[in-house]
């Protein structure tokens, strides 16, 4: 196939498994955790119906809200999609790739968070000013530990592009601090989701939804899309570290990916209702671990390891 | 051409002193300042595309001799655009916030053009003599400027450990200039003498003199160690001249950093360390610093030490890999260029954000980021202007603190597999991110508790005047056309800094050289600024749907806001910036409890930070035991004299 035609049908695709994985598997991961606390549980594509409903119905703006509350959702998703297409997920090539694109990728994601902690703060409701002011606490630390882990990664390569990283890995793999960085990276994935002991930004009982209380309609869907989205990109930079080799093949990338994607959820939906929400402290504290493996991998990458 | 910017300068002060009419005085001034600036803008951009310009001014022994070669064309075009910008914003400004509320503004009317032609005249000459003149007239001015509300015990405060610390740089400065020039035949102060004077010099003063210098220029740049007058002096000034200060008083040591390592002393591995380490240092602290700071103003202050120290880092590294092996030449000059760049973008949008609190000053009269709150409604303007420097100084994808931070860390981490002296690179490189979110962390904090949520303090509706917003917002403007297209600045950078580093060929360096190809990206920049492309591509149909719901408003509702079932909220109950980070701030309590414990001295106050401040505290102790010669009697101080004479008489007999 043209070498062209195959890098733009790849970024579409890597948009496309963007935007509909990741609902996916919010209804699977409601499943499962419904299964797991004796419940039914609503069907699988149930996220999906949720995010379509939300699509057609009316916008609510509060009286406060500043032009940045309208525009914030829309901004963050756009961000993500264009983060998406530069992704490899089921083809070596990126349709935007050049050295350094993985920093690029960190502040692209980054911003999103960034716009949507903007979003909430703009709102001028006191509880989404809570979330808003949680989700930016957690995001200093939880960023840290991403960096390190991205640093040590191109370090340890001595690569600075993301496609000659992947070539590379699949070369030398398994490296120790190749993989406790991909797992930080997990780790990071997981908390950037907004899932249960680290659900702080939105803690339903207890700030009343925080960050998306005012947020209603398109642009609440557009708000919960791109924490979908945020989480799927850093699973799908990390399993694609983790497991390298699949995703040259032309074949059984897309397949893999998917696979490798669904036991990553899978695995997330199965902690989730292992753990009750944490203090913010708590949270911290744990997130100050995660930085704390993190920098192990930076002095093993560092040497050589 | 420099003639009639000085010219102009001088006049502004004169005019400024000595016009009859309160309201003129500093209209006048702050107007000529602008067209001065403006001339010089156009100056050093021929300079900087054509070729150098020398210059003497007067003759025999009081002659200036002056030079705008590429480099220090490039730092006047940088300077030029805050001289202009914030001369404009001056003529309201201060006539909105002081004349207005009746208060004499001549001092700020004189000093200011004098300000503004000091910093530039120390760019520009060429004579140690001179230098050291220029360096005086820069400390003098912007003490005055500091202490332009006298009239409050904090901004004497300030100025007086200022003008201490200033003249502290100026003494490390003067010695050495001194020592260099008494070891010129014949006797001279000209650059050239000076550098040969240096290699001739005996070893103490080759490895002593560049230290010293070093020193001096960490003094003034507010860099760690030595940083504590800078979040005194920075609140205390008029917001006007905290922009200058932050914009262009900052950058004027790394000027002199680079020239006089370059040109006078050489690159060593030592003046590259005592560049690039302080600048990690300062990188770290300052923004960490920044992070629970209630005054907007100092919050900038301390951001300002952050953004510095990026500065330093790229310079210094650069420093560090050209003297380590002049293969790695290439390396270096990309990490000069990307510090350089940096410092273009600190200039645009840091006065940004200080003139951005000198509006909020104007309306409300308050800087306690607790008791101001959602003005976005009544200054909607100044509110996109603060975002779009908020998003800056950040570093977003589309704004220019991005691009330049990204060449920092990606010609930072190509280097840090090269060799044992990248190191330190390795370290500041990480440090220089983790102190990137940092950045993100205390700007959000900064702009929301300004202008986002609900209002905690009653304004009238209505922005400021246009002559203060339209500098603002040019400022903002040009932060995003270089963060679009950052082969601009780059093909500026780049011909200033070669002639420094004469190993790279400047072709070959546009050019590009295998890996480093992409890093640069410089024939047109083209990869970063495709992907720019593709990312307004990517916001186009985002855009189309936000047009489509302006023009259907219908499917819009607009409510009251939630309150959790209460009627209105009371102010006194609500979150305020204090408590913005409390959890974060609460677990670096070790590092933040420093601030608490004060040392027992009297005045001059210490400053908060107490751990870089302690060697200063035992440096005060046994100055304190000096006191001991003080008794009385003034037969004792003759005595003293007479020895010292004495004591020189015999060294230059002995000598």
């Amino acid at each position: 196939m043209n070498q062209l035609t195959l890098l733009i049908t790849s970024s579409i695709l890597g948009g496309f498994l963007t935007i509909f994985l990741p609902p996916l598997y919010d209804g699977i991961h409601r499943k499962i955790k419904a299964r797991i606390h004796c419940r039914v549980g609503p069907p699988v594509m149930q996220t999906i119906y949720d995010l379509g409903k939300l699509m057609v119905k009316d916008d609510i703006v509060p009286e406060g809200a500043s032009s940045l509350f309208l525009y914030a959702p829309y901004l963050a998703f756009s961000y993500l999609l264009l983060t998406s297409i530069m992704v490899p997920m089921i083809y070596l090539r990126s349709a935007i790739g050049f050295t350094c694109d993985l920093i690029l990728i960190l502040y692209l994601l980054s911003s999103s968070t960034i716009f949507l902690a903007l979003g909430g703060l703009g709102s001028g409701n006191v509880f989404a000013y809570e979330g808003a002011r949680r989700e930016l606490t957690m995001t200093i630390l939880t960023e840290l530990a991403a960096i390190f882990s991205l640093i040590s990664i191109m370090i340890r390569c001595g690569a600075l592009r993301m496609t000659e990283i992947y070539e590379k890995i699949s070369m030398i793999h398994p490296v120790p601090s190749i993989i406790i960085a991909s797992g930080v990276l997990l780790a990071c994935a997981y908390i950037e989701g907004f899932r249960l002991p680290f659900e702080l930004p939105e803690a339903e009982p207890e700030i009343s939804s925080g960050i998306i209380i005012e947020y209603s309609g398109r642009r609440l869907a557009a708000f919960k899309l791109s924490v979908f989205m945020k989480q799927f990109l850093l699973v799908a930079l990390a399993v694609n570290i983790l497991e390298p080799w699949s995703i040259s093949n032309l074949i059984l990338g897309l397949p893999i990916f998917v696979l490798k994607t669904f036991i990553v959820y899978l695995v997330f939906a199965i902690l989730e209702p292992l753990f009750a929400r944490f203090r913010i402290q708590e949270a911290l504290k744990s997130i100050l671990t995660i930085c704390g493996i993190s920098i192990i991998s930076l002095i093993l990458a560092g040497l050589g390891v | 051409m420099l003639l009639t910017v000085f010219a102009l300068f001088i006049i502004a002060s004169l005019l400024g002193a000595f016009l009859p009419s309160i309201r003129w005085r500093s209209r006048i001034s702050c107007i000529l300042s602008s067209i001065a600036s403006i001339i010089l803008l156009y100056a050093s951009a021929k300079a900087l595309l054509g070729s150098p310009i020398r210059q003497t001014i007067f003759s025999g022994l009081a002659s200036i001799p002056l030079e705008l070669d590429r480099l220090s064309a490039l730092f006047l075009l940088i300077f030029s655009i805050p001289y202009t910008l914030t001369s404009i914003y001056s003529i309201k400004y201060i006539e909105d916030e002081y004349v207005n509320a009746g208060i004499d503004v001549r001092r700020h009317s004189i000093c200011f053009p004098i300000f503004l032609m000091s910093m530039m005249g120390v760019i520009l000459v060429r004579s140690g003599l001179w230098l050291i003149v220029f360096w005086e007239l820069m400390s003098f001015t912007s003490y005055f400027l500091i202490t332009f509300e006298h009239g409050k015990r904090e901004v004497r405060d300030a100025g007086f450990i200022y003008f201490i610390m200033s003249h502290i740089a100026a003494a490390l400065l003067i010695v050495t200039v001194i020592s260099l020039a008494s070891w010129t035949h014949p006797p001279s102060f000209t650059y050239s003498s000076l550098r040969d004077a240096y290699h001739r010099s005996p070893l103490p003063a080759l490895i002593g003199l560049p230290i010293i210098f070093t020193i001096a220029m960490w003094i003034k740049g507010g860099i760690v160690p030595v940083h504590f007058w800078l979040p005194r002096a920075y609140p205390a000034a008029p917001s006007n001249v905290s922009a200058l200060f932050a914009g262009v008083m900052e950058k004027v040591p790394i000027f002199l950093l680079t020239y006089f390592t370059f040109r006078i002393f050489d690159p060593t591995i030592l003046s590259g360390l005592l560049t690039c380490i302080p600048g990690i240092i300062s990188m770290v602290i300052g923004c960490l610093y920044a992070i629970p700071q209630r005054d907007d103003k100092v919050l900038l202050a301390y951001s300002t030490i952050g953004q510095v120290g990026y500065i330093w880092f790229a310079l210094g590294a650069g420093i560090l890999l050209y003297s380590y092996s002049r293969s790695l030449a290439l390396l270096a000059i990309i990490l000069i260029s990307s510090g350089l760049f940096h410092l273009l973008n600190h200039s645009l949008f840091k006065p940004m954000l200080f003139t951005i609190t000198g509006n909020v000053l104007i309306k409300t009269k308050s800087r306690d980021m607790d008791v101001l709150g959602g003005l976005g409604r009544a200054m909607p303007i100044t509110s996109i202007a603060c975002l779009i420097g908020c998003l800056s100084l950040i570093g977003l994808p589309p704004f220019n603190g991005f691009a330049s931070k990204w060449s920092i860390y990606v010609s930072g981490i190509a280097s840090s597999t090269v060799n044992m002296v990248s190191i330190p690179i390795y370290v500041g490189v990480a440090l220089a991110m983790f102190s990137g979110t940092l950045t993100a962390i205390y700007s959000l904090k900064f702009y929301s508790e300004i202008f986002s949520g609900e209002s905690r303090i009653d304004v009238e509706a209505g922005d400021v005047s246009a002559i203060i917003l339209i500098p603002e917002l040019i400022l903002g403007i040009l932060c995003i056309i270089l963060g679009v297209f950052p082969g601009v600045a780059f093909s500026a950078i780049f011909p200033a800094v070669q002639p420094m580093i004469p190993e790279v060929d400047l072709a070959e360096l546009f050019k590009g050289v295998g890996f480093l190809y992409s890093i640069l990206m410089i024939p047109t920049m083209l990869p970063l600024s495709t992907m720019y492309f593709i990312l307004l591509a990517a916001i186009a149909p985002i855009i189309f749907v936000i047009a489509y719901q302006l023009a259907h408003p219908r499917r819009t509702s607009i409510q009251p806001t939630w309150l959790g079932g209460f009627r209105h909220v009371l102010r006194d109950t609500k979150l305020v910036a204090a408590s913005f980070y409390s959890e974060f701030e609460s677990m670096l309590g070790s590092f933040y409890q420093i601030r608490v414990r004060r040392p027992r001295i009297a005045y001059p106050e210490p400053n908060a930070d107490l751990v870089l401040v302690k060697p200063w505290i035992w440096i005060g102790r046994a100055l304190g035991e000096l006191r001991r010669i003080q008794v009385g009697p003034i037969q004792i101080y003759v005595a003293i004299l007479l020895i010292l004479l004495i004591s020189f008489l015999l060294m230059g007999v002995i000598g």
